[in-house]
């Protein structure tokens, strides 16, 4: 087991959470959390990557604590450093983690990982300069270029629209298979997460707990118009529903 | 284009309103007095407008030099709470006191100076420079996204990371705009410390005596008018520097 999330409860003020979620990810696995908006998915998120102190409960990779040297992030704004080119966005990680690499090192780490996302040739534009799927696209290469253990995504994709975001969903698969990382996305769309995830982590409102962990065992590329995958779509709904509807 | 010819139009015509009311000198005879002064030296101080204007610059230059390389340095620091908390309220304090005021003391403090009046005229621009940019810089500082540093701290960046690959280059637009204000306020004080103080040359200087030895009104705005001129020109060409950066915040002057 590489990533456990043990008994996380998280309360800000009053306002309780996280009531004790626990779940599991394997190494190389797509898992997706999928809930309702302001269910405290990103503050889960938020707690594996170590930028918020849980109340309870750890995060463990390998059995050992995870901590944010071993993650990194992909936010769901696209946080380019606007005075920075496409190219020198995927450096920053890299002159922030791996120090000891010297600058011609670190460029060519991070024009393999541009090549890799489909970016060759955009190396030397502005943020400003990109559309919003190449913009999320130099933030995903910025979070692959350190090699992280983990990775952890809040949805990515939720400002794109329709055909991109689909779009985009093929091209992170594309990545993943060729650096299969372990991955941890966010989604509040439930056909997004069947599309992706090996592992649909479905939370409850909050506070949030886990309602079910549920294996999508689905060859991918996946068609979203199949009985099987409507079929998940349709317990992951009525899961969700279910809760909101009892409250 | 067109606007502004409609506007220079305007002006011109309103000039010669004034004119004929007996107010102003004529238009062309301001022109034509401009144009000979920067060309030939005025007889009096045995300067051209340009040798004026070259002294007025260059003591700007030294006071402005002297403020920045305050105000830019601590600007960025404020960006600590720290440092802003202890800061903020001295600034606040000293930051309404017209450059002018500073004049009195500024003599006292440099009376043992070779050419006290240089010295107290560079201070005084020093002054009217380091409270506008400053606090345009350090307001620009303290708006760095919080998204950026959570973003930086993800990847691991120590407060010197923050400092120098954050918040630096996020405030570089506020700190043209510091400069720029500083420099509008610098320009302003120059003019208004060389017309206290007899420092033999500078466009301030050069209006006033040409006020003291008969109220030559042609020479006196033709010296207006080369102080507005330069003014406009630090202003736009900065102004131009800073369009260039496309995440800056609107700034308001």
């Amino acid at each position: 087991m590489a990533l456990e999330i043990r008994n996380v409860k998280k309360s800000f003020g009053n306002l309780k959470v996280l009531d004790g979620v626990s779940f599991e990810v394997e190494k190389g696995e797509f898992a997706c959390i999928v809930g309702e908006s302001g269910c405290g998915k990103t503050t889960l998120l938020k707690i594996v990557a170590g930028l918020v102190k849980a109340d309870e409960g750890e995060v463990l990779y390998d059995g050992k604590e995870l901590k944010t040297e071993d993650i990194a992030f992909v936010f769901q704004d696209d946080r380019l450093l606007p005075w920075r080119t496409a190219l020198e966005n995927v450096m920053f990680s890299l002159e922030m983690r791996m120090r000891e690499l010297d600058k011609k090192r670190r460029e060519e780490i991070a024009r393999s990982f541009l090549e890799l996302a489909g970016l060759k040739g955009f190396e030397d534009y502005y943020p400003h300069q990109l559309s919003g799927g190449m913009r999320q696209r130099v933030g995903i290469c910025r979070a692959l270029a350190v090699n992280p253990k983990v990775l952890l995504m809040d949805e990515p994709f939720a400002s794109l629209d329709a055909q991109t975001r689909n779009r985009m969903q093929l091209e992170l698969l594309k990545i993943w298979e060729k650096r299969r990382k372990t991955i941890l996305f966010v989604t509040h769309s439930v056909d997004e997460a069947v599309f992706l995830a090996d592992k649909v982590v479905i939370l409850s409102p909050r506070p949030a707990k886990v309602l079910k962990v549920l294996e999508i065992n689905l060859e991918r590329p996946r068609d979203r118009t199949s009985p099987e995958f409507v079929g998940y779509r349709r317990e992951i709904m009525n899961l969700l529903q279910g809760t909101s509807l009892s409250i | 284009m067109k606007q502004k010819i409609y506007s220079a139009l305007l002006f011109v015509f309103l000039w010669y309103l004034l004119y004929f009311l007996n107010v102003l000198p004529a238009f062309h005879v301001v022109v034509v007095t401009f144009l000979m002064l920067v060309v030939k030296a005025e007889p009096v101080l045995g300067k051209t407008l340009l040798q004026h204007a070259a002294s007025s610059l260059l003591r700007v230059l030294a006071g402005a030099i002297v403020a920045f390389s305050i105000s830019i340095p601590l600007g960025i620091l404020m960006w600590f709470s720290r440092i802003y908390n202890l800061l903020h309220p001295a600034i606040e304090v000293l930051r309404p006191i017209p450059p002018l005021a500073w004049i009195p003391l500024s003599y006292i403090l440099f009376a043992s100076f070779p050419n006290p009046t240089v010295f107290a005229q560079i201070f005084i621009v020093a002054v009217g420079a380091f409270f506008p940019s400053f606090v345009t810089i350090s307001d620009y500082v303290r708006g760095v996204p919080q998204e950026f540093i959570e973003l930086a701290k993800v990847f691991g960046a120590k407060s010197f990371d923050l400092l120098t690959k954050i918040v630096l280059p996020y405030s570089l637009p506020g700190i043209i705009t510091g400069v720029r204000v500083g420099l509008g306020v610098g320009w302003m004080s120059i003019i208004a410390a060389e017309m206290i103080a007899t420092s033999g040359s500078g466009l301030g200087y050069f209006i006033l005596v040409m006020y003291e030895v008969g109220g030559r009104m042609p020479e006196i705005i033709a010296g207006m008018a080369m102080i507005g001129l330069i003014g406009y020109s630090m202003n736009t060409l900065l102004f131009k520097l800073e369009e260039r950066f496309p995440w800056r915040l609107k700034s308001g002057t």
